[in-house]
């Protein structure tokens, strides 16, 4: 059991569908696309280095590039285990979703 | 050139962001946002950029900070596991530096409550600032000022029916050597006082059963302390109960808690003091009761001292003025700062807190002092740790930090043990520790005594061991120039000079209690008991009582005299032969004819007092040469005395001195032989002293017992044994004496265990040295010598220091001794030899050890 908090979650699988074009700025965008709501780049770093630590994530570090002025972007992958966790957060929403109808209704 | 810069991030935000993100590669960091930046600018405009970067960097903030705080905690959890890991591998030295800071801590705590105890007392009345005692400064016929606790019963009910700045007062008087009798059984209870119901407005000893208001309402009702009244009727509630008090009955009105021990009121009942005789009178020049005052909130004591003087002229007349002069003491002060005429509780003088308290300090400080002679003195196994941490980016901050941790955790864990080992030496300190005192309500100051502790003790090891540049760690040769040692060694001299101090005072502590003990007083004090006659009628009859005690085999000889000898004597007024119209006052003592023989003091002149010859015991009078000197006599053998009476009831009598006396100590040995006056007083005798000789005590005292129980069958026997009375004399010295000793000892056990990290560590920079000199010859007892010489050269230093102190600190105390021993040059050797031998068998045990170790071992290391 890795037990994923929503915010590993959500950074986890942002990082799954930038594929190799996962670096702080596509990050960012990506989650703020898909929960529709800005984070702040300090915030996302420590969930980035959080990741790290706990060997989801593996920070590699590109070529220099131009846009950046010469400088090179910090790139994020998955490792196994962080694809374990994930795939494991989707078997607990699978199995703690089945059953229930698309649609809820609230019957007050 | 503008429009370039504008295009750039806000440098303000830009450098404050930089600051934020220490926690990753900023650099890249920084680079995402000026991607970003970029972007923004070329879709939204240069100014919506701009204030999203500010937005941005802003909204960081709270996220650095959660960082930074779990960064730093996770930093000093890693250091407590490190400082685990390092104590647990070497446990000799975690053991010693364990031990002798528990004791040390122990001490402080232990000084410190009993300190805290001395200076909370009477602070648990509600009103406690507001409560005081009336003094009363009497001068005497003679012009002899006396100052004393008692006042005019009439001067409580005027004080609060004439000044409305006076909440209340009440009355108390004391009650002693009571008789009770419960049923069929006797119990005698010597503590209590006469009350008045305003005593509950004014104190705040609370009522377990019983009405405040009523309970000391009628007379001869009687309030018990829980102690007593578990005493009386065990578990069952007393209140409604009666007992006989003195042949009396009584009503239990009440169940008081009892007092608790930091009260300078300390009793087992009180008596109503209605239609007692003392609280009735409105004579306001005699003397009975001890009187508390309420001020209200906003009244000065200073301004009703004024007033409270100003009733002399209203009740009393012009003359009082020079006679009685009042003033008010607050009711926390009395403990430590009254010493008048009727005190009714021991006191301890602040001088003795000041100097148990400076002990304590100083245990702590050496125990300070002591781990960190011992964490320096392993200093080398942790350099390379240093090294690598400071290669791997440790900075000095991170390091002092974890080794601040390390102390920390070692001073946090001899708290525990010195918490466990409070109550463990408590009954140690028993002579410290008059009540119940506890930690709980000290938590905090605990925690602060562990961090300013571990602070003191860990600093300069953190500093010191910090500053080591890592290339130099990595050389085998580390530090040369032992200038590093100097505060090390200063620590060590000051260890001793504490320790050596404390030994000086034990010391001379011991020789003036010795010199007291075997000084000859003048009279025989050995094997007399004091029984105590309460019973008037008994009083008159004293020769019939002196020899039905007789009849009790193991009692030898018996004498009757008012006041217990020794303990009081009464202070009279005479007017002796050539002082004209002068008068003196001279402590006097009531005694009958056999006084002199069974005490066995000896008649220099004249002759002792005659039952054949009646007039002796109307006006003779006998006197000793001390008062001989003071009157100014030559031939004091049939010079007239005139004796005044202390008020219209006593008649004067004048008479002849008939004999003189070879002074003898009848006070204690710390004030002067003082003018002395016998006289023979029937009506005054309240004691009997017995010379008893026996083997089996116990079973005469049983004999007497009973015996008395024919004689008075109304009172009990009360005795005391008169050597005990002399030990009460000298108990705070006593105590000062066993402090100083028990002191002395573990100040030494710390200082050992410090001079065993000393040593070690000498012995570890100089492996090489020893090596050397043995292969070139040199004995082991050579080297021994080598290594201590210089600490027992610290120690001689540490003499020089406490030899001065020492005498100093203990000439003082000497001073409260009008008869004393000179301070003996022997006891500081003997404190200097004590610590020079202790030192020198604590550092042979490791220095040996060096010495005797193969040579090869350390030289082939390189």
């Amino acid at each position: 059991m890795y037990k994923l908090t929503m915010a590993e979650e959500i950074i986890l699988t942002a990082i799954l569908r930038l594929q190799d074009n996962a670096y702080g700025v596509t990050i960012r965008k990506k989650i703020a696309e898909v929960t529709k709501s800005d984070i702040a780049y300090g915030t996302l770093y420590n969930l980035l280095g959080q990741l790290v630590r706990k060997g989801y994530v593996l920070k590699k570090r590109s070529q220099p590039t131009r846009e950046r002025g010469g400088r090179s972007r910090m790139y994020y992958t998955l490792t196994k285990t962080g694809i374990n966790a994930l795939e494991e957060a989707r078997e607990l929403h699978k199995s703690l979703w089945e059953g229930i109808p698309d649609i809820i209704t609230f019957e007050g | 050139m503008a429009a370039k810069k504008r295009r750039e991030p806000p440098a303000l935000a830009k450098w404050l962001f930089s600051r934020l993100t220490i926690y990753e590669d900023e650099f890249l960091s920084a680079g995402d946002m000026e991607e970003e930046f970029e972007e923004r600018v070329g879709s939204e405009g240069a100014v919506k950029a701009r204030s999203w970067y500010w937005r941005q960097t802003l909204k960081s903030i709270p996220a650095y900070i959660v960082y930074f705080i779990f960064g730093t905690l996770d930093m000093v959890k890693n250091y407590f596991k490190s400082a685990f890991r390092n104590m647990k591998r070497d446990k000799v030295y975690t053991l010693l530096n364990l031990a002798g800071l528990a004791v040390g801590m122990s001490c402080f705590i232990i000084i410190g409550l009993w300190v805290q105890h001395e200076l909370s007392f009477d602070e648990f009345h509600a009103r406690s600032d507001k409560i005081y005692r009336i003094g009363n400064s009497v001068t005497l016929k003679t012009g002899d000022e006396r100052d004393m606790v008692y006042t005019s019963a009439a001067m409580g009910p005027a004080l609060v029916e004439d000044y409305p700045e006076i909440e209340t007062a009440t009355r108390m008087r004391g009650f002693h050597g009571a008789n009770f009798k419960v049923g069929d059984k006797d119990f005698i209870e010597n503590w209590g006082f006469y009350a008045e119901p305003s005593f509950f407005d004014v104190f705040s000893f609370p009522l377990l059963s019983g009405n405040p208001s009523d309970a000391l309402e009628a007379p001869r009702s009687i309030i018990l302390s829980q102690k007593v009244a578990l005493k009386f009727f065990g578990d069952e509630n007393p209140v409604g109960k009666t007992l006989l008090l003195n042949g009396e009955a009584c009503q239990v009105t009440g169940l008081i808690k009892d007092p608790p021990s930091n009260s300078h009121l300390q009793f087992g009942y009180l008596l109503s003091s209605a239609g007692v005789e003392e609280f009735e009178g409105q004579n306001w020049t005699q003397l009975g009761v001890y009187s508390y005052l309420v001020l209200k909130d906003s009244t000065q004591a200073e301004a009703v001292e004024a007033k409270i003087q100003a009733l002399n002229q209203r009740y009393i007349g012009d003359w009082a003025d020079d006679v009685f002069r009042y003033h008010l003491q607050p009711i926390t002060s009395i403990h430590l700062h009254s010493d008048l005429v009727g005190e009714f509780s021991p006191r301890t003088e602040m001088s003795q807190i000041y100097l148990f308290s400076a002990i304590g300090l100083l245990l702590l400080l050496v125990a300070c002092i002591n781990f960190v002679n011992l964490t320096m003195a392993r200093y080398h196994r942790r350099l390379k740790e240093v090294g690598i941490r400071k290669v791997l980016g440790a900075d000095r901050f991170r390091l002092v930090l974890q080794f601040l941790c390390e102390s920390f955790l070692l001073v946090g864990l001899s708290m525990g043990a010195a918490l466990l080992l409070v109550p463990v030496l408590n009954p140690v300190f028993g002579f410290l520790i008059t009540g119940n005192m506890y930690l709980e309500g000290n938590i905090l100051i605990i925690i602060v005594i562990v961090l300013a502790v571990g602070l003191i003790s860990g600093l300069y090891p953190a500093i010191y061991l910090s500053s080591f540049q890592p290339v130099s760690l990595f050389r085998k040769a580390v530090m040369k120039g032992s200038h590093r040692l100097v505060l090390r060694r200063l620590l060590i001299v000051f260890q001793f000079t504490v320790t050596i101090v404390l030994l000086i005072g034990t010391g001379v502590v011991y020789t003036q209690m010795q010199f007291i003990k075997n000084r000859p007083l003048g009279f025989n004090r050995e094997k007399i008991l004091l029984v105590r006659m309460n019973n008037p009628e008994l009083r008159k009859n004293y020769e019939t009582v002196k020899s039905e005690l007789l009849t009790v085999p193991g009692v030898v000889k018996a004498t009757a005299s008012g006041f217990a000898p020794f303990l009081n004597q009464d202070l009279k007024v005479y007017q002796p032969e050539g002082f004209g119209e002068d008068m003196i006052s001279v402590r006097t003592l009531y005694v009958d004819y056999d006084f002199l023989p069974t005490m066995e003091i000896e008649l220099a002149d004249g002759r002792n007092f005659m039952r054949k010859n009646p007039a002796d015991a109307e006006y003779g009078y006998i006197v000793n040469k001390t008062a001989v000197k003071e009157f100014g006599w030559d031939f004091p053998l049939g010079k007239q005395i005139e004796a005044h009476g202390s008020n219209e009831n006593e008649e004067t009598a004048k008479g002849p001195v008939i004999g003189v006396l070879e002074d003898f100590h009848f006070r204690s040995l710390k004030e002067e032989i003082a003018p002395l006056i016998l006289r023979v007083r029937p009506e005054r005798f309240d004691f009997i002293s017995l010379k008893v000789e026996t083997e089996n005590l116990s079973g005469l005292l049983s004999k007497l017992q009973e015996k008395w129980k024919e004689i008075d069958p109304v009172y009990p026997f009360i005795y005391e044994v008169m050597e005990g009375i002399f030990d009460r004399t000298y108990r705070r010295d006593q105590q000062l004496g066993r402090g100083f000793s028990y002191f002395s000892l573990i100040s030494i056990l710390i200082a050992c265990l410090g001079l065993l990290g000393m040593i070690a560590f000498l012995t570890q920079q100089r492996t090489k040295e020893i090596g050397i000199r043995k292969v070139h010859g040199a004995s082991v007892i050579r080297i021994v010598g080598l290594l201590n010489k210089e600490i027992l050269i610290l120690v001689a230093l540490a003499n020089l220091i406490a030899w001065p102190a020492g005498y100093f600190i203990m000439d003082n105390w000497l001073k409260n001794f009008a008869y004393r021993v000179p301070i003996d040059p022997l006891v500081f050797l003997g404190s200097a030899a004590a610590a020079f031998i202790i030192a020198a068998a604590t550092l042979s045990v490791q220095s040996i050890r060096a010495a005797s170790a193969n040579p090869i071992d350390a030289l082939r290391y390189e």
